[in-house]
């Protein structure tokens, strides 16, 4: 291996958010523990244990209710104030080992590695490993190779493989190849459902025959996206390390309930709520949006209630991110969609054709722009919930939160909250 | 742990980072739970210390399930 051969390593968290709890709470080491997803609806995250008893990403929580109890699974609401301040402190760790680092996802990061493991990439790895798990107490696998393809391959192989001790170099054509021939080409990173599914009728069923395919007939009946992932299998690398994190194209608060809601006034309050969410998640990244979906739905797992389910889209005259102007054009429309008679289970607002804020949009001639302090207005407001949160809330906010279920399995806030710290015995 | 300055409902610093060598105070799991002692030895043994004359140091065994958490820096006393 040359010094000149780029080295991209892919750091993820094992079972992140259960480790998260872990940290904390010693006497669940070794125990089967789940996260739930918003509202206590879904398990989002498994530890090992749990994914041993077969219970799969996603699955809904009374579906497995009597593994629950006879395994004595610990549960737990998600508590993403502690899993973002411990998010952070994984990759401020991690950004000691290399100046080149994108974070990609709350529990992983890509860092270059290029000239930096003095030839033992393992024993640098081990070493960024072992730092993470005694900074942190987040153990972490590390997956090493020349693109970030084959480092997110490399890291499912060491995650899988408990010989690999948790970390594995992929720059070897020949041990690389050894793997490709292992997994399937689903598990490879940007091959969809619909694309694996192509490939299997043309007979590429692991990742080796993936790579192994002419580029150009990928093209031709795919896309350059496919085509670059064959590149990048074949250790040519096409992704590059974007250490600036792309701003959010897309911004979606939706939730499920679990009292069904049937007035329009319900729904409205909910509604308000995740617009005033929605409006501070662009704002904090300097964005205005150009359109806003609304949608509502029963719950459709229930074929004896009468089904309906409905969104609507509407753009701006001008991209904004007032949430009073986009409470209220989401009142207007779930004004159109909303039908009485129905046991509404879920309703959501998305956020669209997102741009940057000081991007110079065209005016429409004919807009009157009613609301000219608003940056300010909508700036001091999230200065206050920053420093009290739920300081403020705008009048539409619902301040009867009748929709909302109290999250039943939720942890302290141990490295946040003064008031929350974890406790230790003295004795 | 009121030898070491220690008095209960105080808030103790905690380093992660630093190597919990003999004389430090550390938070360690002991059987799942969390807890403050002083490391200390007596020939090749390793001690967990109570420092506090109404409980008895613990000497660490193979079959004793424990889990060095960090060291304590600094703490916190409220008057």
């Amino acid at each position: 291996m040359t010094q000149s051969q780029s080295l991209i390593a892919l750091v993820d968290c094992n079972n992140f958010y259960v480790s998260c709890e872990r940290v904390f709470r010693p006497d669940l080491l070794n125990k089967p523990v789940a996260v739930l997803s918003n509202n206590d609806g879904c398990i989002v995250a498994r530890s090992q244990e749990v994914k041993d008893l077969g219970i799969k990403m996603a699955t809904p929580v009374h579906q497995v209710l009597y593994l629950i109890n006879r395994h004595k699974i610990k549960l737990f609401s998600s508590n993403y104030t502690l899993y973002a301040d411990m998010s952070s402190r994984v990759m401020q760790c991690l950004e000691s080992y290399t100046p080149k680092l994108e974070v990609y996802s709350i529990d992983e990061s890509f860092l270059d590695l290029t000239g930096l493991c003095q030839n033992d990439s393992i024993a640098y790895g081990q070493q960024i490993k072992q730092n993470v798990f005694r900074t942190t107490g987040i153990p972490v696998c590390v997956g090493m190779a020349p693109t970030k393809t084959l480092a997110k391959l490399a890291n499912y192989a060491a995650k899988k493989w408990n010989k690999t001790g948790g970390v594995l170099d992929l720059s070897d054509p020949l041990r690389r190849d050894k793997l490709l021939h292992l997994v399937p080409v689903s598990e490879v990173w940007g091959i969809g459902r619909q694309t694996t599914r192509r490939l299997q009728l043309m007979g590429i069923n692991t990742a080796y025959d993936l790579a192994k395919h002419p580029v150009e007939s990928i093209q031709a009946q795919f896309n350059i996206v496919v085509a670059r992932t064959v590149m990048e299998l074949n250790g040519i690398s096409c992704l590059s390390l974007d250490e600036i994190p792309a701003d959010k194209q897309q911004i979606v608060c939706s939730r499920s309930f679990k009292r069904r809601l049937t007035t329009y006034k319900e729904l409205a309050e909910a509604l308000s709520c995740f617009c005033s969410r929605a409006a501070e998640k662009l704002r904090k990244q300097d964005s205005v949006a150009g359109s806003i979906t609304v949608s509502i739905k029963t719950n459709p797992h229930n074929p004896d209630e009468p089904q309906y389910q409905r969104s609507i889209n509407m753009q701006l005259q001008q991209p904004s991110s007032d949430t009073r102007q986009i409470n209220s054009n989401t009142k207007h429309l779930l004004k159109d969609i909303f039908k009485l008679g129905y046991r509404y289970q879920k309703c959501g607002v998305q956020l669209g054709q997102i741009q940057a804020a000081s991007l110079p949009n065209q005016i429409d001639i004919f807009a009157t722009n009613k609301q000219n302090n608003s940056s300010e207005l909508m700036n001091t407001i999230d200065k206050i919930n920053n420093r009290f949160p739920k300081g403020i809330t705008l009048s539409a906010t619902g301040i009867n939160t009748g929709w909302q279920v109290p999250v039943e399995y939720l942890s302290q806030r141990y490295t946040t909250d003064w008031n929350e710290l974890a406790v230790v015995k003295c004795r | 742990m009121l030898g070491a300055g220690i008095h209960p409902n105080d808030i103790l610093v905690v380093d992660r980072s630093i190597d919990p060598v003999v004389g430090k105070v550390v938070i360690c799991a002991l059987n799942g739970e969390l807890t403050v002692k002083r490391l200390k030895s007596i020939g090749s043994e390793i001690i967990l210390g109570a420092e506090n004359p109404a409980y008895s140091d613990i000497t660490v065994k193979e079959e004793i399930d424990l889990v060095i958490w960090g060291v304590v820096t600094n703490v916190i006393h409220s008057l």
